[in-house]
């Protein structure tokens, strides 16, 4: 349960025009949502199937394509979210040479000014943008992802309607935040290099075990999270997990089940909770929990019971 | 005339969210009212002979007066007032 300070101001004024201001700060004290990815890499939404199968997803984690005009949350995702009561949090791509040339303007601000009141829209330019920075060939460079995350956040300020609790979070994959000795790249991907600004709320970090290496089930807990709270709290941010996965088969030689990863994982998390605004499991491909009863109960314990749900 | 001031109290420093937020928003400011005062005097001695004099003063007096007051958030809540006494007014908003 992250907590989040919160500054209320006040001003007076007298028939005179005489007016006087003054302020408070509280902190408000919020659970950590649980909830899924809702649309296969097939394109095919499963919202009614993914609430069913863990009980209620209190945040959706949706992805709009590239170049989305509208993106598909402003036109389909978004009164999803509303009609069942859960927190969003999504994302959409456009280059950022588009973006800093203004030549998307009309379409975010439409996407920031249609944004619904109610629970949490949690927002992010281009999710894991390490793999595009540091990839071959490389597709942008980290200063011009930060200068479009900038401008993309100043149209959000000027056009998130009042009374929206909209925020930024930025998404990265934790494979990235590894050192290239615990299975991570060859080439350091420092988190500062890309972070956009204070403006981001959380800070996230998609984490799996089986797909970015060739023995998954291998690195502990610990391992794949301290750095994360570590990089987190420098930025003094709440971390997010965007995607949270593993695949159902353990290699050769492993014995760990999914369930076991999973509930080894939350057990870790849980006394972290005030730094962990929201995690999403990745339900799609080799991550997808249908027909595994075991992990599937583990996570609709977590989407219906917060950390009180953790095996 | 002194300068208004304004106080913001929260019924709670730690909210859980959802929770009820109250703020109170206790303020002073005065008005200054003007009325003018004659003053005579009348003086009379042994014989019986009487003078009189006048002056006129002005008499201010300080009156509580009412202030519109509105509350926002660096998280852009809606805050409802639910209380306009003078001299304090109260909101409420949802954590």
């Amino acid at each position: 349960m992250p907590l989040k300070p919160l500054t209320i101001s006040g001003v007076a004024t007298d028939a005179e025009g005489r007016s006087v201001s003054a302020s408070v700060s509280v902190t408000v004290n919020e659970p950590t949502l649980f909830g899924s990815s809702i649309v296969t890499s097939d394109g095919v939404n499963h919202y009614d199937a993914f609430d069913a199968m863990f009980g209620d997803i209190k945040i959706d984690r949706t992805y709009n394509a590239l170049n989305a005009s509208p993106p598909k949350y402003q036109s389909t995702w978004a009164a999803q979210d509303v009609s069942h009561n859960a927190a969003s949090a999504t994302s959409f791509k456009y280059n950022p040479a588009d973006v800093l040339s203004g030549s998307k303007d009309t379409v975010l601000n439409s996407f920031f000014s249609t944004l619904k009141p109610g629970k949490t829209r949690w927002w992010t330019y281009w999710h894991e943008p390490d793999g595009e920075i540091y990839g071959s060939p490389q597709k942008f460079t980290a200063a011009d992802y930060r200068a479009a995350f900038v401008h993309i956040n100043v149209l959000a300020e000027a056009h998130v309607p009042a009374g929206v609790d909209a925020r930024a979070f930025l998404c990265v994959e934790e494979y990235s935040m590894r050192p290239a000795n615990a299975k991570g790249p060859a080439t350091p991907r420092p988190l500062d290099s890309f972070y956009p600004g204070d403006f981001i709320q959380s800070v996230g970090f998609d984490v799996y075990s089986g797909w970015n290496e060739s023995s998954p089930y291998t690195l502990t807990p610990s391992a794949q999270f301290d750095k994360l709270f570590s990089l987190a709290a420098a930025l003094g941010k709440p971390l997010c997990i965007p995607e949270f996965g593993t695949q159902a088969t353990p290699p050769t030689g492993v014995t760990m089940t999914r369930a076991q990863w999973m509930t080894n994982a939350l057990r870790y998390l849980r006394p972290h909770a005030d730094q962990i605004s929201w995690i999403c499991w990745w339900n799609d491909g080799f991550a997808d929990l249908t027909g595994d009863s075991a992990a599937s109960t583990i996570w609709k314990n977590m989407c219906l019971n917060g950390w009180n749900g953790t095996p | 005339m002194s300068d208004p001031t304004l106080t913001l109290t929260a019924d709670k420093a730690v909210y859980v969210a959802g929770e009820t937020i109250t703020v109170s928003a206790a303020y002073t400011d005065e008005a200054t009212e003007s009325e003018t005062l004659t003053i005579s005097g009348t003086a009379t001695d042994s014989a019986g002979n009487t003078v009189t004099a006048t002056t006129v003063v002005t008499v201010n007096s300080q009156t509580p007066q009412h202030m519109d007051v509105t509350v926002t958030d660096n998280d852009d809540r809606t805050y409802a007032k639910t209380d306009d006494q003078p001299g304090v007014a109260t909101f409420t908003t949802t954590a």
